[in-house]
């Protein structure tokens, strides 16, 4: 996989996330799958599990839900790959959101707020931060998210990394972080801004 | 409104906002525009946790989808709809597939179940999931012991570099007062020698506390080391040394390994 920075699609406004060649790729994938091609289905399948995995298992740290909720997400695009719409994004944003999405509304539906916000404050500074920063595998575009988020203001950085990576609500990211409420709706997006900007997404 | 955008995208909203601004988004241009261009920066985000699934999962999603027709495409598609779509469609569930979907939930639980400990140490240190895998067969006590550490809601993982550059982790789970220290190799100890681990508290710059360093278990090197240590609750930090068997009272040698948990 092979990204670089500023390296954007040119038609579409939304597709640097990937390098056009595999999200072209994706896209052919999933129009074969909505066909009902099962083949190309676990070739999407094999791009994309890591990704949609992670997200869940980092959001719900508990690797039978992890599990649960990717096979959850492969099914659903398999079900609904003929409602992509590459006009909108690609491919594996789509993937990604979906798998975001329904991490973040088991997590909050097995566990009581009360019990992570524990399990944060037992934790201390940035740790969040610092365990995503550390130990994953080398890889350019990694390089480049890690630099985005250091170009990010502390603030920015923490409520969006508790927010995505977390899946914290504001209003539990603004208890975690002793920040008043209502600024972290701000902040995140202002550290989205700031990472969009830094990794050259967008028109 | 507009300010909510990254929340949204983030999932951070509560649900009475995340349905007002859905509201809202049909009719904002701007937001809709802001929403496409963060759900490619938030998917950019995820290349940081990308983690292998379980092995055994990819045949269970191609069985699951074999019983699962797709849909046909929306009649309007093609004509740029609306962005917020793609991820409630997600939401929606057909009753039969639902039943599908909770059995082969099941099925996945119980194939799983055996991984999670390989998992969640890949969470720290990337490819070990495989390896650890392979050994998931020769579960011994020792084992069911590790894994019920790393698989401890309140578990942290805290990656720490071995003087040969090799990795390794700690996993505290203080209402379990058990760590777990698990490391690719450990060099093999001179005979009559042993690892050992102490506990110890920090001052504000990190540093440890003099008269706060607590002997721990000792342990032996090899591959794919894995020790459990206990009372831990308490502690601030952790670190190795080697010291003369059975073990010492005080650290004797220089330590390695010290991680702040």
């Amino acid at each position: 996989m092979r990204r670089s920075r500023g390296e954007t699609g040119a038609s579409s406004p939304s597709s640097p996330g990937s390098a056009p060649g595999l999200d072209e790729q994706l896209q052919q994938l999933l129009a074969a799958s909505a066909r009902g091609d099962e083949a190309a289905f676990a070739s999407l399948y094999d791009h994309t599990a890591a990704r949609v995995h992670g997200i869940a298992l980092r959001v719900l740290r508990n690797p039978d839900h992890a599990a649960e909720v990717t096979q959850e997400i492969f099914v659903e695009v398999w079900r609904t790959s003929a409602r992509f719409d590459p006009s909108r994004g690609s491919v594996l944003a789509w993937i990604c959101t979906m798998a975001h999405r329904r991490a973040v509304d088991r997590v909050r539906s097995v566990q009581s707020s009360h019990q992570r916000e524990q399990t944060w404050s037992a934790q201390r500074g940035e740790r969040d931060v610092d365990e995503v920063w550390s130990g994953v595998e080398q890889h350019v575009d990694e390089q480049l998210v890690r630099e985005g988020l250091g170009s990010l203001t502390r603030i920015q950085r923490e409520a969006l990394t508790l927010a995505y990576y977390g899946g914290y609500t504001h209003t539990e990211v603004a208890g975690l972080l002793q920040l008043p409420l209502g600024t972290v709706k701000t902040r995140i997006r202002d550290g989205l801004i700031g990472l969009r900007d830094a990794l050259g997404v967008g028109s | 409104m507009h300010v909510d955008v990254g929340a949204y995208v983030a999932d951070a909203l509560e649900p009475a906002e995340r349905d007002a601004f859905e509201a809202h988004l049909a009719g904002c241009a701007r937001c809709r525009r802001e929403v496409a261009e963060f759900a490619e920066t938030t998917a950019r985000l995820s290349v940081l946790t990308e983690t292998a699934p379980p092995p055994e999962l990819r045949a269970s999603v191609l069985a699951a989808i074999g019983q699962v027709r797709p849909l046909p495409p929306l009649p309007e598609q093609g004509r740029g709809g609306d962005v917020v779509e793609a991820a409630p469609d997600a939401a929606a569930a057909v009753p039969d597939d639902e039943l599908a979907r909770r059995r082969q939930a099941r099925l996945t639980r119980l194939l799983t179940g055996l991984a999670a400990a390989a998992v969640v140490v890949a969470l720290a240190l990337g490819g070990w999931a495989v390896s650890l895998q392979q050994r998931v067969a020769e579960v011994t006590a020792q084992e069911q012991l590790v894994t019920e550490v790393l698989t401890a809601p309140d578990a942290t993982v805290v990656p720490v570099q071995l003087p040969d550059g090799s990795r390794a982790a700690y996993t505290v789970s203080r209402e379990q007062d058990r760590a777990v220290f698990a490391a690719e190799r450990l060099p093999e100890t001179e005979p009559g020698k042993v690892y050992q681990l102490w506990t110890m508290h920090v001052d504000e710059t990190g540093a440890p506390e003099p008269g706060t360093v607590r002997p721990g278990d000792t342990f032996t090197g090899g591959e794919q080391v894995r020790v459990v240590f206990g009372a831990v609750r308490d502690t601030e930090a952790l670190a190795i040394t080697v010291e003369d068997a059975p073990g010492s009272q005080t650290p004797t040698t220089e330590p390695f390994g010290f991680a702040q948990v």
